[in-house]
């Protein structure tokens, strides 16, 4: 059996292992494999697959160990108590608290205090925000379509800032680094032009496409360039890994245009699309466009 | 002061699947992200620190499992769906813990569901559940080559950094040796 016929099979079982072949598919595939030969050398590749998984799951198991211990995790009474009384603030603390902990400085104990100490002002800032978002509410009502600025701007958000894989195109990489530095930075017009300085017919530009085109949209609706930022995010391919967040920005940037029946039109593409990560966002934007 | 950078579910999962520096950006990530969930597990289940620290662990690592292969998709946040792992992992952990204190938990030497899928429309002759372990009787150069190819997803040329190697081409070299190696002890 040659080695290459063999690597073929290899890469489909792979996709399936990754969950990129439906199980019909590779079930059809492997139907076509007569050669017991074969299926024994597929069957030794599964299990070494899984052997390599489990030593890589042990592995990071261990580094989350060390982790753990590092940040000293710390449970106190106070903790409990918190639970016990506060159950219906503490669904959502606690999932924000772990999302927002800052674990290179303070241990976890601390940040349970800190919880505590800071849910009663909360509460009062929620009461006098709700009464806030409820005259908002009814001005937004009362205006024309036209102006949404004071809606969507509450739900507009830069993205994580980005890193690309590292490669041996140092120069790109480092570029790259700077441009992220300065938009995490919220220097838009100097990230933009770094970002614009980059080689873009280049090999790991073009492997970033998507990743750029974002981060250079974003920058541009920052700096009110709705239309550049417009077509810049329609390069972005639909099977591109970063569509979802283009069809976000796209509503962000026809909503700051003004140009409502387009942004209708990119909710309704959200909504419509199964798993998107701003799916609720959307219906309640287009709800209250209504 | 390092300021906290957050992900969506979905950049979570790009992240993961893609393997090398942006899996160890996004397992670091979820690490610190449901640190939140702990008090409330471990004050509902009574569970002891150790046990805690390693139902916390194995339930990330089985989210990673199911994102990395494509079981997770999204049908709920991720949050919820790691709760719902962290409590059932916690259980078991608990159950191990009344039961035999000294038993080491076995669930992460197990096939997975795919894995498990794969040998059956392989007809493989095997009815076993746990996975005939051969990989720590590898060399440490090799076993490093595999893992950091085969679960980190790095690409060769880091893989050859990471191993001390001259370059890609050693490294690529390297695994095809180890897996092959691999193989042959499994089918002994």
């Amino acid at each position: 059996m040659k080695h290459k016929d063999l690597d073929i099979h290899f890469e489909k079982l792979n996709a399936f292992l990754d969950g990129n072949e439906s199980y019909e598919a590779i079930v059809a595939y492997i139907h076509n494999i007569e050669d017991l030969f074969v299926k024994a050398q597929l069957i030794s590749y599964v299990n070494a697959k899984a052997n390599i998984r489990i030593a890589g799951e042990r592995d990071l198991k261990k580094k989350y160990n060390s982790l753990y211990n590092s940040k000293a995790v710390d449970y106190d009474e106070d903790s409990i108590k918190i639970e016990e009384k506060g159950d219906a603030v503490l669904g959502s603390a606690t999932e924000k608290e772990g999302k927002n902990a800052d674990t290179e400085s303070k241990d976890y104990g601390d940040k349970i205090k800190e919880i505590k100490k800071d849910i009663i002002p909360i509460r009062r800032i929620l009461s006098m925000a709700s009464v806030v978002i409820l005259m908002m509410g009814a001005l937004i009502v009362f205006k024309n379509y036209n102006d949404v600025k004071p809606l969507q701007t509450a739900y507009f958000e830069d993205p994580p800032i980005s890193m690309v894989r590292s490669t041996q195109d140092d120069l790109f990489n480092n570029e790259w680094e700077e441009a992220m530095t300065l938009f995490n930075h919220k220097e838009y017009g100097k990230s933009l032009s770094k970002i614009e300085k980059l080689d873009l017919n280049g090999p790991e530009s073009k492997k970033n496409m998507g990743k750029i085109s974002l981060y250079r949209a974003v920058c541009q609706i920052r700096l009110q360039e709705y239309r550049e930022a417009i077509s810049t995010l329609n390069t972005i391919e639909d099977t591109n890994p970063y569509h979802d967040q283009k069809l976000w920005y796209l509503v962000i940037s026809y909503a700051e245009k003004g140009d409502i029946p387009n942004a209708k039109k990119y909710l309704n593409q959200i909504i419509n699309s199964d798993f998107h990560y701003k799916k609720v966002q959307a219906q309640e934007i287009l709800k209250s466009l209504k | 002061m390092n300021q906290k950078i957050q992900y969506t579910d979905a950049q979570v999962m790009i992240l993961i699947r893609a393997g090398g520096l942006e899996f160890e950006e996004g397992s670091n990530y979820l690490f610190s992200s449901y640190l939140g969930f702990i008090p409330k597990v471990k004050s509902k289940l009574h569970l002891s620190e150790s046990s805690m620290k390693d139902a916390y662990s194995d339930a990330l690592i089985k989210l990673i499992r199911h994102i990395k292969q494509g079981t997770f998709r999204q049908e709920s946040k991720m949050s919820s769906y790691f709760y719902r792992i962290l409590y059932n992992t916690s259980v078991d952990v608990l159950r191990k813990e009344t039961t035999n204190k000294n038993m080491a938990t076995t669930e992460l030497h197990e096939y997975s569901a795919v894995e498990r899928d794969l040998l059956g429309i392989l007809e493989a002759n095997s009815e076993a559940e746990q996975v005939l372990l051969m990989i720590d009787k590898m060399g440490e150069t090799c076993k490093k080559i595999l893992i950091d190819w085969g679960y980190y997803g790095y690409k060769m040329e880091e893989v050859a950094e990471r191993a001390d190697l001259a370059n890609a081409k050693s490294a690529t070299s390297m695994k095809y040796k180890c897996l092959q190696k691999l193989r042959a002890m499994l089918s002994n």
